[in-house]
């Protein structure tokens, strides 16, 4: 490891270590500042991938942010014709609007009734299929087809 | 309070002084002291000279005594005080005006550019000094706050590395300030 303060050699930041990215992470509360600082480089992404998991994986965590609505009238196509972009609505910074970029362009005609822990409920009617996605690691799950629910 | 004094060698072989009561600022350092296995000088083969003269300034005002940060945090209301049974106002209010003065003080200590942070957070880390280590983390939190990607490269002065397949991927969030689609 290069000593801190090694003169004459600049300071690379993507080098920074996990353990002091997790911390300046945790002082971010707002999600978008989180998806933001992760999309800096590789080193920053794949340190954050782990906390990623984490959050994910724990509801505790996750109340470490604030909600992000999805606004389903800002669902747009976008100049890439294979995906689309969502509008987020953040609770806490006066109601700014955020563009979430670079989402499958299915999920444009598809409807989402709810959401729980991160995790959305995305309904395609033409298939007709359910699946659970997240938005922000872009995982996606199916569900069992709709004809098993009895009272659907 | 002792007034002995510990030599610290830095990566690059200079040596600097320091009083005991302030090199106990770090829980690195205090177990070294404490251990009994000091031996004349320390060596702290993770950190340059360029940075050392700025961590004993901390610690020389920190004097050991690592709440400081946390009472800022608090407002400057020390929990302790609330329940004496002689709570002294006029000591309140000295604490206060304490509180205020290490603040200044902090401001000030803390402008500098982003390699001198760098560095500081390295070695505030190395050496356990907790609330050098909040105070650097949160300066470098606050280069983040609400700006994007772009900005925060420029900010640190790093080069996106991700291949154009990956940026391609990327989720980006973008602050949407076009009023296009306003509520109706």
């Amino acid at each position: 490891m290069a000593a801190a303060g090694e003169p004459h050699k600049p300071k690379d930041w993507s080098e920074l270590p996990k353990d002091l990215i997790v911390l300046i992470t945790e002082r971010l509360s707002a999600y978008a500042d989180h998806v933001r600082f992760s999309s800096v480089c590789f080193s920053w992404n794949s340190a954050l991938a782990r906390s990623d998991e984490l959050i994910n994986h724990s509801p505790s965590l996750q109340h470490q942010y604030f909600p992000l609505l999805v606004l389903p009238n800002r669902l747009k196509d976008t100049e890439d014709k294979n995906r689309c972009s969502w509008g987020l609505l953040s609770l806490t910074e006066n109601g700014k609007i955020y563009k979430l970029h670079g989402l499958p362009k299915e999920f444009r005609s598809m409807h989402c009734p709810g959401s729980s822990h991160g995790w959305l409920v995305i309904v395609d009617v033409a298939t007709p299929s359910i699946n659970i996605f997240n938005p922000f690691t872009r995982a996606q799950l199916p569900l069992p087809p709709m004809d098993t629910f009895r009272s659907m | 309070m002792s007034s002995t004094k510990i030599f610290l060698k830095s990566s690059d072989d200079k040596t600097f002084e320091i009083d005991e009561t302030a090199a106990r600022a770090s829980e690195t350092l205090k177990n070294i002291i404490d251990g009994g296995c000091l031996d004349g000088v320390i060596p702290l083969p993770n950190v340059s000279s360029n940075i050392l003269p700025k961590v004993i300034e901390y610690c020389k005002k920190h004097g050991g005594d690592n709440g400081s940060s946390k009472k800022i945090a608090n407002g400057g209301v020390d929990k302790d005080k609330e329940i004496l049974p002689d709570y002294d106002e006029e000591e309140d209010k000295r604490e206060k005006v304490r509180v205020d003065e290490l603040k200044k003080w902090e401001e000030e200590y803390m402008d500098f550019d982003q390699q001198v942070l760098y560095d500081l957070m390295l070695a505030a880390n190395y050496l356990h000094i907790k609330g050098l280590l909040d105070l650097t983390v949160e300066k470098a939190a606050s280069m983040i706050r609400g700006r994007t990607p772009d900005q925060i490269r420029e900010n640190f002065n790093i080069n996106s590395d991700f291949t154009p397949e990956e940026e391609e991927e990327m989720i980006l969030i973008e602050d949407e300030w076009d009023d296009e689609w306003a509520f109706d």
